[in-house]
């Protein structure tokens, strides 16, 4: 029981590997989940040392559990049996008190006969004692290890060797027995434990798992002891028939010289033993398996091991070429097969993969009905560049079914991809079925987290960009309709209309196409609804189209030409309006009560804007001009009515139009034609904000620190600091940013506008009061 | 008795004369506080180690108390803190030393005012179960722009806590050679590591713990605004690389075990090839794995203080890295006096 505590074993542990890696970082294609089981797990490999010790989740601690659950009939409750078990946070228990729980909640349902729940209480609570002892580290920053003193150490193993005695239940006076083998050896009392080993499981036949845990410590025992080979071997034993310790066993499994490898092996009573010395020593990190592969192979033929062993050095080699966030992963792999004849970095790569690649051959041609074998020697023959060869055995292979066929058509996926640099029509319609259906994708959503579709969608920009089509390119490189809406140029937004219009489309061509354009349809209704669905494309892109043109006022009618040939759904409703003034801008329009009586429509808008440019150029007003300014401010990133411009507004950074350039043309205007000084000074005003948006746009494009981000540094929140917030105006006012301040200052003092202005403007009254 | 191994590439006419203090027109290093890095986790100073204290009149062993690091979630946490099997020598003052990787500074986690605590908590905890009162803390951290902000911050935080006692930190040549992009962390001095200059990934490098040609540029830099101590390598190791990449590192005090082994072939001068798989120095050795001896000869040991030598705003003060029976063996104290001499005050 409680010996789920974290047993301190020697030596400690080493690197290890785990079955599941979030953090995989290279394209795996050759998945040992997929054709191992998943028994080997543990065995699987992974390059991140954060993910060395996940081996201990996948410690089958349960098995401990479901011991106890049996001894009590299935009688006490399972979640509160956990947490007495291992100490973690339950639902409905929290951080209730083990001893607690023993004692009061534990039992309180159960028909089990109070001597057995009397006797269980007594275990329990004698073990949680037993805790203390371990020379465990409960706070990491605790440089004294919270243990017992001798004499509190011997009066523990005292009561534990009287409940020994005295105990009727034999599942319980087994466990007491291990409780006492854990505690002589916590407290250094190595001899006594060996003996106490002996005397009660020496010569039981139990396969118990508390008798495995007890041979745990009785190894680590002789670790201490310099018993290295017995030592080994009894860990190897732990491993072997007790998988709630394999981990802990695996762990201190670490042979380190050839005197205690050769003690160990003479130990070994059957070839399965001294196989599993070989798969054991295989999978460390620190060795390379193909020796070891042979030796498995020696003593049992095929085996598992034997697979589980292969598939990590095949991922080694992945992980050491199909790096994902490499700079340029395809084009090194590809640099690779240039310079090399193979997928692999280096010559001794190369080398070692013909080593496994022979040894492979071996496995193949003497099983051919393990898929296994099929799979790795055509991977194989993929990583050295034998792309027809690779093509010829995954063709050999004949039908593979499940995990075997998935991993089977992946490779021949991108052995396709990496033999051509363009392909035919039904190649490219054969790539577009196989992606659908090998990575079950049938919304085209191009998962980032299923690497092995990346892999394969990287491989087909690099294709595409080879053959100049970058926007094709793009499209596989997973960029969305998003990123041209946030950032859209003409050439760009052009070159999109043409691909949608394009009289013919490979298979290939609208999957990556309908990706990019974020079509809700699944592949096969897109296709039988291809027409309209590419209309509703094209729609979508005349739409950016037109909010590009409408960014310049010269080509307002331009916009509106495009606006009113869309569908009507495409016109909306902008609710605030875009005419009106504000001294502070608000960037939640919601929280400004700025919704407007008056509204447009976006098409209405834009015809609206066209009749005030050609008033205002005809007659000079400088109130057409003052508006024609508010409507050019307000719908950048910076206005209320940035919808009618900008598809989305981020909160973290300068995006979409912000570009205050018009207005502040057309504000400049509003002065120079104003009828009175009141007008000119609010226009002033405004020309002024215009001009400070024009300093952030420069600032935000030309000096940005990756380290210091400017939107951090010059943010308005950071006004608290009277340092920066100085040099920040100044900043402002030595690029050339303030001529519109002065100018208000200069002329317009005496102006009612100003006298606001001075009011609700900090930036402003900062100017006149401090610069 | 002491030997210069041929490693260390004198010859024994200079060793003796290196022995009687006589082998050189500069002063012989007395002059010279000559100090030890200790960088096991159990303090326990062999007879030999203790000689070579005593020879040297060494006052001062900067003993590495503890390694801070992250896990998976990015929490500091404390690594191979030191156990003290044996006694501290009378007359030895500690420096306690804590290497904190960059990567503790680069996690969100880890804010560098808490960890000061929690950092501080922990060496008080060493420092009051051994009796000790330091008049210096050490901190070795390799940090880059991006992190000095918050190991500077942590810096400031140990100097509350650190009443008269002196602050110090390791730095690397990149960071003395170019103060304006890495900062000058807010320590009364610093330790230039001129040792680890070359690129132990690559394995074609001839050696990476001393190579004056790579060492030389950074030395070139205006005066570092920080007394500085100068600390030189006395270690030597094997590079084990496969399939063209790093493997490990194998500590070792001389070749003469390389030569030795009979699964090994020599293909070159320091290095070697597994001809079968076997166990070497506790590492399983692969078929095709190579082996690459790396110890800094004492004709480059000697450059090396001639030019440091000439660095200015030195403190005068030498750090031997590290106090190790195996690594004395192959530089007698005669030897490290002169080095003393070469490059002290």
């Amino acid at each position: 029981m409680l010996a789920t505590l974290a047993v301190s074993h020697w030596p400690q542990a080493a690197k290890a590997c785990g079955p599941y890696d979030p953090s995989y970082h290279f394209f795996n294609l050759f998945v040992p989940e997929w054709v191992l089981s998943e028994e080997y797990s543990p065995a699987f490999y992974t390059s991140n040392p954060f993910w060395s010790n996940i081996w201990g989740e996948q410690d089958y601690s349960d098995d401990n559990l479901a011991e106890w659950q049996a001894f009590f009939k299935n009688e006490v409750n399972n979640e509160a049996l956990l947490r007495v078990l291992k100490g973690t946070y339950s639902e409905t228990y929290g951080d209730m008190s083990r001893d607690g729980l023993i004692n009061y909640h534990l039992f309180r349902e159960s028909k089990l006969p109070a001597g057995q729940v009397e006797a269980s209480k007594r275990y329990l609570l004698l073990a949680l004692d037993i805790e203390q002892l371990a020379d465990v580290q409960r706070n990491w920053w605790d440089y004294n290890p919270d243990t017992l003193n001798t004499e509190q150490s011997n009066s523990l193993i005292g009561r534990v060797e009287t409940a020994l005695q005295q105990e009727k239940f034999p599942f319980l006076k087994e466990r007491y027995a291990f409780q006492l083998i854990k505690s002589l050896r916590y407290a250094n009392q190595l001899q006594k434990a060996l003996e106490a080993y002996q005397t009660y499981f020496g010569k039981s036949q139990s396969k118990s798992i508390i008798r495995y845990w007890a041979l745990d410590h009785i190894a680590g025992i002789e670790l201490q002891q310099g018993k290295d080979g017995q030592a080994y071997y009894h860990f190897l034993t732990v491993f072997k028939e007790c998988r709630s310790r394999r981990s802990s066993a695996y762990y201190s499994f670490n042979i380190t010289s050839e005197a205690d490898w050769q003690a160990t092996y003479a130990l070994c009573q059957t070839p399965d033993d001294k196989a599993l010395m070989h798969f054991l020593r295989g999978a460390r990190d620190e060795a390379l398996g193909l020796h070891d592969m042979e030796q498995v192979f020696g003593l049992l033929g095929n085996h598992e091991w034997l697979r589980a062993l292969m598939a990590r050095e095949i991922n080694k080699l992945e992980s050491a070429n199909f790096e994902y966030y490499s700079e340029r992963p395809i084009e090194q792999l590809l640099k690779n097969l240039d310079e090399n004849g193979t997928l692999l970095l280096n010559q001794e790569q190369a080398d070692y993969a013909g080593q496994l690649l022979r040894f492979t051959n071996t496995l193949y041609y003497n099983y051919r009905d393990d898929p296994f074998w099929a799979l790795a020697k055509a991977y194989l023959e993929f990583l050295n560049g034998q792309f027809n060869t690779a093509n010829l055995t995954l063709h050999q292979a004949g039908q593979m079914t499940g995990a075997f066929d998935k991993a089977k058509r992946e490779i021949a996926l991108a052995i396709l991809i990496l033999k051509k640099e363009d392909f035919s029509p039904e190649e490219e319609d054969h790539i577009a079925r196989e992606i659908i259906e090998v990575f079950e994708d049938e919304d085209v959503q191009f998962f980032t987290e299923r690497n092995n579709e990346e892999f394969i969608l990287d491989l087909l920009a690099h294709r595409a960009r080879q053959r100049g089509e970058d926007l094709l390119a793009a499209f596989f490189a997973r960029e969305s309709i998003w990123m041209m809406q946030d950032n859209p140029s003409h050439p760009a937004v052009d070159a999109l209309i043409d691909f949608i219009r394009r009289p013919q489309h490979s298979q290939l061509e609208l999957l990556a196409l309908k990706h990019y354009m974020g079509g809700s349809q699944k592949w096969l209704a897109f296709n039988m609804n291809l027409a309209n669905e590419l209309k509703a494309f094209e729609n979508q892109a005349l739409d950016i189209k037109g909010t590009l043109l409408m960014r310049d006022p010269a080509k307002l009618a331009d916009a509106l030409a495009i606006f009113e040939s869309l569908p009507p759904d495409f016109d909306f409703t902008i609710d605030v309006n875009p005419f009106n003034m504000s001294i502070n801008d608000c960037i939640h329009p919601e929280d400004c009560n700025l919704k407007t009586s008056a509204t447009y429509t976006r098409n209405a808008l834009v015809r609206k804007l066209i009749e005030m440019k050609g008033i205002a150029e005809q007659t000079n007003s400088s109130t057409d001009y003052y508006l024609l300014g508010n409507a050019y401010y307000n719908m950048t990133y910076f206005g209320p009515a940035w919808k009618a411009m900008n598809y989305f507004r981020s909160g973290s950074q300068y995006a979409g139009f912000y570009d205050c350039a018009q207005a502040l043309a057309f504000y400049e205007k509003a002065v120079r034609y104003a009828p009175d000084r009141e007008s000119a000074a609010r226009a002033c005003f405004m020309a002024a904000k215009a001009e400070q948006n024009l300093f952030f746009k420069s600032m935000s494009e030309k000096e940005r620190n990756p380290d210091d981000y400017w939107w951090g540094k010059y943010e308005i929140a950071g006004w608290g600091d009277e340092q920066e917030y100085t040099q920040y105006q100044q900043d402002i006012r030595n690029s050339g940013y303030r001529k519109y301040f002065e100018k208000l200052r200069q002329e317009y003092k005496d102006t009612k506008y100003y006298q606001r202005a001075v009011k609700e403007c900090k930036y402003f009254e900062y100017y006149t009061t401090r610069m | 008795m002491w030997l210069l191994k041929p490693a260390a590439g004198l010859t024994g006419v200079l060793v003796l004369l290196s022995l009687l203090g006589l082998a050189t027109c500069r002063p012989a290093g007395e002059d010279t506080q000559i100090s030890f890095y200790y960088w096991k986790s159990n303090f326990k100073l062999t007879d030999a180690e203790q000689l070579a204290l005593d020879t040297l009149k060494v006052s001062r062993l900067y003993v590495k108390f503890l390694d801070v690091d992250v896990d998976a979630e990015g929490r500091a946490y404390p690594k191979a803190a030191i156990r003290f099997d044996g006694q501290v020598p009378d007359g030895i003052d500690i420096t306690p030393c804590v290497f904190i990787t960059n990567r503790t500074f680069q996690s969100k986690q880890a804010g560098p005012v808490a960890l000061a605590d929690k950092v501080w908590d922990f060496l008080q905890q060493i420092c009051k179960k051994q009796g000790l009162n330091p008049s210096e803390y050490q901190f070795d951290c390799d940090w880059t722009a991006s992190t000095r902000e918050p190991y500077f911050t942590f810096l400031q935080q140990i100097r509350k806590r650190i009443g008269p006692a002196s602050l110090s930190a390791t730095i690397r040549l990149h960071q003395y050679s170019n103060p304006q992009q890495t900062g000058l962390p807010p320590v009364d001095r610093g330790t230039l590591m001129y040792y680890n200059m070359g690129d132990i990934e690559d394995k074609a490098e001839t050696n990476s713990i001393l190579n004056n040609e790579k060492g030389a540029p950074y030395l070139q830099a205006p005066p570092y605004p920080l007394k500085l101590d100068l600390a030189l390598p006395l270690f030597s190791w094997a590079l084990l690389y496969r399939l063209g990449k790093l493997q490990a590192i194998i500590n070792l005090p001389g070749e003469e075990v390389l030569e030795l082994a009979a699964d090994l072939e020599k293909i070159g001068p320091g290095l070697y090839q597994v001809k079968q798989n076997f166990y070497f120095e506790a590492n399983y050795l692969n078929t095709g794995d190579r082996l690459r001896f790396e110890i800094p000869a004492a004709e480059e040991l000697e450059r090396a203080a001639d030019m440091l030598h000439k660095i200015q705003n030195r403190s005068g003060n030498i750090i031997f890295y590290h106090l190790d029976e195996a690594a004395l063996q192959n530089f007698p104290p005669g030897f490290l006096r002169q080095l003393a001499g070469h490059s002290g005050s």
